[in-house]
């Protein structure tokens, strides 16, 4: 097993973070900080995870999903405007370019929006977006074609969603 | 379905369209990012390195704790069974006897001689002495001659272990007849003016009738 170096780190950065923040943007306001805390996690490791990309994005949903409750906890408490777990449209306080898309993937559900992000932007294989969302690799599929079938039909009307 | 997923032709226009779109850049510093990245990774290398010399040091001081003991245990005189005095019995009690002969051990009488005269016989001095004590009324036990085991020394008893040949007689007697078996029949005159009579209590009755 390699061990984990500054040029990993450099390379899983400039390859996936973007991808990262607009995975971790589904669940959380604070996308850029659950991406930097999981490549500083990764640093941490005395080894090298067989598939660092996967691992990755296995690790930003798992601390997107802890800030999500801990937003949840303090707008019970405080009435701000925090992103709610499983509401159909993104909470993106990032950058106005990211806004086009993350409209359109907002009309997707949560889960086949997940599986979206993570075939198109975050390049991982089947049964390594099996793993990291739960399930089988078969209904990983399903689940994309039927996403993909929606994005054509909301977009239909227009018939050039990208003009 | 396998890895390579066939689309139709209009889902995978939208999937191009979609992998098209460029994502927004986020706002992370990638310098910042490698030198929190280093940090880490170096903190958590000094944890362990940490944890293990810890574990070389416990390790370490246990042989040399069990060695200083062993070698301790190794160095230490004799076992406790030997630093455990051993009590011998001091007064050593005689079988019961009988009013046999007597053989006390050699001792020097009080001021060395007996009634100013000097005696040839150390072992009669004691004998002398015996029944002078034994005239005076200190009729302590007497030890019989039998044969008997070796006893450790006895520093308290007055009396030695007789001769193992001696035979203890029938019936009990007098001291005067004990005299008279020991000595020849000249010695038993009381009157007699010759040599040194070591039984000066010849003409001592002992209770027996004249």
């Amino acid at each position: 097993m390699p061990s984990v170096d500054a040029t990993l780190i450099a390379e899983m950065f400039d390859r996936h973070a973007a991808a990262l923040a607009l995975y971790a943007s589904q669940w959380t306001s604070l996308p850029d900080d659950c991406v930097q805390e999981a490549l500083v996690e990764l640093a941490r490791q005395p080894t090298a995870p067989d598939n660092p990309t996967a691992w990755l994005y296995r690790v930003v949903k798992n601390r997107a999903l802890n800030a999500s409750r801990a937003s949840q906890r303090r707008a019970t408490h405080e009435q701000a405007a925090a992103r709610k777990c499983g509401e159909h449209r993104f909470i993106d306080a990032g950058p106005a370019a990211r806004a086009e898309l993350t409209d359109t993937l907002a009309t997707l559900d949560a889960p086949t929006r997940e599986i979206v992000v993570l075939r198109i932007w975050g390049g991982l294989s089947w049964q390594e977006i099996a793993d990291v969302v739960g399930g089988s690799k078969s209904s990983a599929q399903r689940n994309y074609v039927q996403a993909l079938e929606q994005l054509r039909q909301h977009w239909e009307p227009r018939s050039c969603p990208m003009n | 379905m396998s890895d390579e997923l066939r689309l139709p032709e209009k889902l995978a226009a939208c999937e191009a369209l979609l992998a098209a779109k460029p994502l927004a850049a986020t706002g992370i510093d990638r310098d910042q990012l490698l030198y929190r990245a280093g940090w880490a990774a170096g903190a958590e290398t000094a944890r362990l390195a940490r944890g293990r010399i810890a574990a070389w040091s416990f390790g370490s001081a246990a042989v040399a704790a069990s060695l200083a003991v062993t070698i301790a245990l190794q160095l230490r005189p004799g076992d406790g069974r030997d630093s455990i005095a051993r009590i011998e019995d001091p007064v050593s009690v005689p079988p019961p006897v009988s009013r046999a002969a007597v053989e006390p051990r050699p001792t020097t009488p009080p001021g060395g001689t007996i009634a100013g005269r000097s005696v040839a016989d150390p072992s009669a001095i004691e004998v002398e002495t015996l029944l002078a004590d034994f005239a005076t009324g200190d009729r302590r036990p007497l030890a019989v001659r039998r044969p008997m085991r070796p006893s450790p020394v006895d520093v308290t008893q007055s009396f030695a272990v007789g001769d193992a040949s001696y035979s203890p007689p029938a019936a009990a007697k007098t001291a005067r007849q004990l005299l008279e078996e020991i000595l020849p029949a000249s010695d038993a005159d009381p009157d007699s003016t010759g040599p040194l009579r070591l039984w000066p209590w010849a003409g001592l009755n002992f209770g027996e009738s004249t």
